[in-house]
């Protein structure tokens, strides 16, 4: 099962990077659930989705807000039915020309070769601080920002 | 007859499991000593949030420094409940999507966390660390109300 796995993940991540929709959607299976944990108040296509045509159109909106600059896999495992991945990720904001660069951690989960159940992590507070261009330190309150061991953050 | 490449691998991954699962059983049992004993003294730690708020996060090296974090952690929090939803384990790496609730100690108000971990072991002990979460959603929880930005 392994390596069916590796193979569905290996597929998925090259299709990803070349924006083959149909190759990606041939890789979901019907019942999927898929869930980025950030805000959708920035980012509206992350949350929950179920169903496969709610993934793709929540991709549709990546795509639509973003142009995948790049995506390299830093580490992928792959155990059984489920692979997990590190990727390093590069787009473009289309509305404003800003680079976000983030780290995207991504759980996977296969059902006869197809993706069951998705879940991504990024550091929200940072990607949302490049996404909104503001340093969202500035609206956290200072007495929270001191520990006393730690030097404050040099913000230039 | 010395072991091939695939039986290499599959002795790693049985040895990774064994030392994820003490890793595991360490940190779940709240013991600090045991937990110690599973981090190499060289680790490379890294916890993707903001330090300002969260002094235990960003990057750590060494065992050392790591404790001293989890030392201001548990100074500020106490952790209520923690179960492992995935679990993985391919060569020396391990990885595992967590669930759990903290208490913030000066609040007493309930933090939820949802952590993507990745361990790589060298010698059954952790000298490599990922850690990912939602870190935006923990800050509001921490600060007891969303971002207005």
């Amino acid at each position: 099962m392994t390596e069916a796995t590796r193979a569905a993940i290996d597929d998925i991540i090259d299709a990803f990077r070349c924006g083959d929709h149909a190759r990606l959607a041939d890789r979901y299976d019907d019942d999927i659930e898929w869930q980025l944990h950030a805000p959708i108040s920035v980012f509206p296509f992350a949350g929950i989705r179920r169903g496969k045509n709610a993934v793709l159109a929540s991709l549709l909106g990546v795509y639509r807000d973003f142009q995948i600059a790049g995506y390299d896999i830093a580490l992928i495992m792959v155990d059984g039915d489920r692979a997990a991945t590190i990727s390093d990720v590069r787009v473009i904001q289309r509305s404003t020309g800003r680079v976000i660069v983030s780290h995207l951690a991504s759980f996977h989960r296969f059902r006869d070769g197809k993706l069951i159940e998705y879940r991504g992590f990024s550091d929200t507070f940072d990607t949302a601080g490049q996404a909104l261009g503001r340093e969202l330190d500035d609206w956290v309150p200072q007495e929270r920002s001191i520990s006393p061991w730690m030097p404050k953050p040099d913000r230039g | 007859m010395p072991l091939q490449p695939t039986e290499l691998a599959s002795q790693n991954t049985a040895q990774t499991r064994t030392a994820l699962a003490n890793l595991l059983g360490a940190f779940t049992g709240g013991d600090r000593e045991r937990l110690a004993a599973c981090y190499d003294d060289d680790v490379d730690w890294l916890f993707l949030a903001p330090a300002s708020v969260f002094p235990f996060a960003g990057t750590r090296r060494g065992k050392a420094e790591v404790f001293r974090g989890f030392e201001v952690l548990f100074q500020s929090y106490r952790i209520t409940e923690y179960y492992v939803e995935a679990m993985l384990v391919d060569g020396d790496w391990a990885s595992t999507y967590s669930v759990g609730q903290m208490l913030q100690l000066a609040t007493q108000r309930t933090i939820r966390i949802r952590t993507g971990n990745f361990y790589r072991f060298r010698d059954g002990k952790v000298a490599e660390y990922r850690g990912f979460t939602d870190s935006l959603d923990i800050v509001e929880q921490v600060l007891g109300r969303e971002l207005d930005f």
